[in-house]
């Protein structure tokens, strides 16, 4: 140990601004406060409304008076518009398809399809269900096999009508799919995918796909084209996937300009931009 | 959903972390936005109190952390929160220094003055991350494993950061012009 460091933190203590471990009056007022604001309008207030309201309204000194009158007027505000699905015109078969998933079960069979398409390429091994979701029609699941390779696949009906990464688990060198080492807590790690259906009525999607530390809730992607997708949580893993709106091999508006992702103690996280 | 249980419990908690979080959030806040931060803090602690732990102050620290990490306007996401450091009245009242405080004597106060003065600039030529983290252990009262909990990252990292941390300041404060007075900036609260 460098024998500067019980010095160093000592000193360090006199850089300190707040040193003062005892509350002023003003502070013992404040506090008290805000402990009745906390619990005033929790009790009054849809939760994703709260928080913004009450830090633009303890600025200052508030009475509980003018508490309830915010709560009068929030109450009676326009809830934020939910994110919507949407529809290709282009493709009607993905008309179904919701930008926002439910999470499934894995069924059998959807594991059966997955497994015989993955089988087409040569793969054999028992796939572990990382993610499994439904968006309208489609069912889709992020897979592992025991060597930590992953790959994501997405069914409708009886069919498995995309696949990735499905050719390299059997010939890829295995460095090159390995899972990503889990990150941490609040943090999150992002690959992208682009698959083309063998069935021609589907066409193009994308999917992305990553480790999600152990405290990450929910993951939200921004494509270039405005639109938005949430993405399934589970088992220390994200996915989500969308389909093209263009010529989607070679036109980028549909791939994310942002990710970001909140954390059990609600922040919000931006992802580093992929690349 | 609310219960006397939880909200007794809750005040409690929050009685007993108050003074603590809010001392956390003036370290490294603008002034003007502090009681913002804190509250925003606890309103969150309240929303989530099913999952707050038996020892909430390093989840305290670092929700208050994601608040302040949150509120940055600029367009790349912070890591790691810049602090302040007292101004000149505040490390010479803590030092035991300066007018009034009839101590030491006058070649010892300088000695301490320009040690402090090296210090800070010192302080202020380090990474943000390392500042956070070099305050963080002289500044709260927390072990590692706490410590650690408060940024989110493991305790080996947080001893690896520690270490590093203290081993470039030491450096700094050794190849110091004496005095650094350019270099120097203290806030003032």
């Amino acid at each position: 140990m460098n024998p500067t460091t019980p010095i160093l933190a000592t000193e360090l203590k006199t850089l300190d601004p707040a040193p003062e471990a005892a509350l002023s009056a003003d502070d013992e007022r404040l506090s008290e406060q805000l402990l009745l604001l906390v619990m005033v309008l929790d009790d009054a207030l849809p939760r994703q409304h709260r928080r913004r309201r009450l830090v633009l309204g303890t600025t200052g000194i508030l009475s509980a008076a003018a508490v309830a009158a915010v709560l009068m007027l929030s109450l009676g505000a326009p809830a934020p518009a939910p994110v919507s699905n949407f529809a290709l015109s282009a493709t009607g078969a993905l008309g179904s398809y919701t930008s926002t998933p439910v999470a499934v079960p894995p069924s059998t069979a959807d594991r059966n399809a997955c497994g015989t398409a993955s089988s087409e390429h040569g793969n054999t091994s028992e796939e572990a269900v990382l993610t499994s979701e439904q968006r309208g029609a489609f069912r889709a699941m992020l897979f592992a096999d025991g060597g930590g390779q992953t790959a994501f696949c997405v069914i409708a009906e009886d069919d498995a009508l995309w696949i990735s990464n499905a050719e390299y688990l059997s010939t890829a060198p295995a460095e090159d799919l390995h899972l990503e080492p889990a990150p941490v807590a609040d943090q999150i790690t992002t690959d992208l995918g682009r698959m083309d259906s063998p069935s021609p009525e589907f066409g193009i999607i994308t999917s992305m796909s990553g480790r999600a530390g152990n405290d990450v809730e929910s993951v939200k992607l921004t494509l270039g084209d405005g639109r938005m997708v949430d993405a399934t949580v589970n088992n220390g893993h994200w996915a989500a996937w969308w389909p093209t709106t263009l010529d989607g091999v070679s036109s980028q508006p549909d791939f994310p300009t942002t990710t970001t992702f909140t954390t059990g103690d609600g922040a919000a996280h931006t992802a580093p931009p992929l690349g | 959903m609310t219960t006397q249980t939880s909200v007794a419990s809750f005040s409690a908690t929050y009685r007993q972390t108050y003074a603590e979080v809010l001392r956390f959030v003036r370290r490294r806040a603008h002034p003007l936005a502090v009681d913002d931060i804190v509250s925003e803090t606890f309103t969150i602690a309240w929303a989530k109190w099913h999952a707050v732990p038996r020892e909430p102050l390093p989840w305290l620290y670092n929700t208050a952390r994601n608040v302040m990490l949150n509120s940055s306007r600029s367009s790349e996401r912070q890591r790691a929160l810049a602090v302040r450091l007292a101004g000149f009245a505040e490390t010479f009242d803590v030092a035991g220094i300066g007018p009034g405080s009839g101590t030491a004597g006058a070649t010892g106060d300088i000695a301490d003055i320009e040690r402090r003065i090296d210090l800070a600039a010192a302080l202020t030529t380090l990474s943000a991350a390392d500042q956070e983290v070099l305050t963080l252990d002289a500044w709260e009262d927390l072990d590692a494993k706490a410590a650690a909990r408060t940024l989110g990252c493991s305790r080996a990292t947080y001893s690896m950061r520690l270490t590093r941390a203290r081993r470039r300041l030491a450096t700094l404060l050794d190849e110091a012009p004496k005095p650094a007075y350019a270099h120097l900036v203290l806030t003032n609260r």
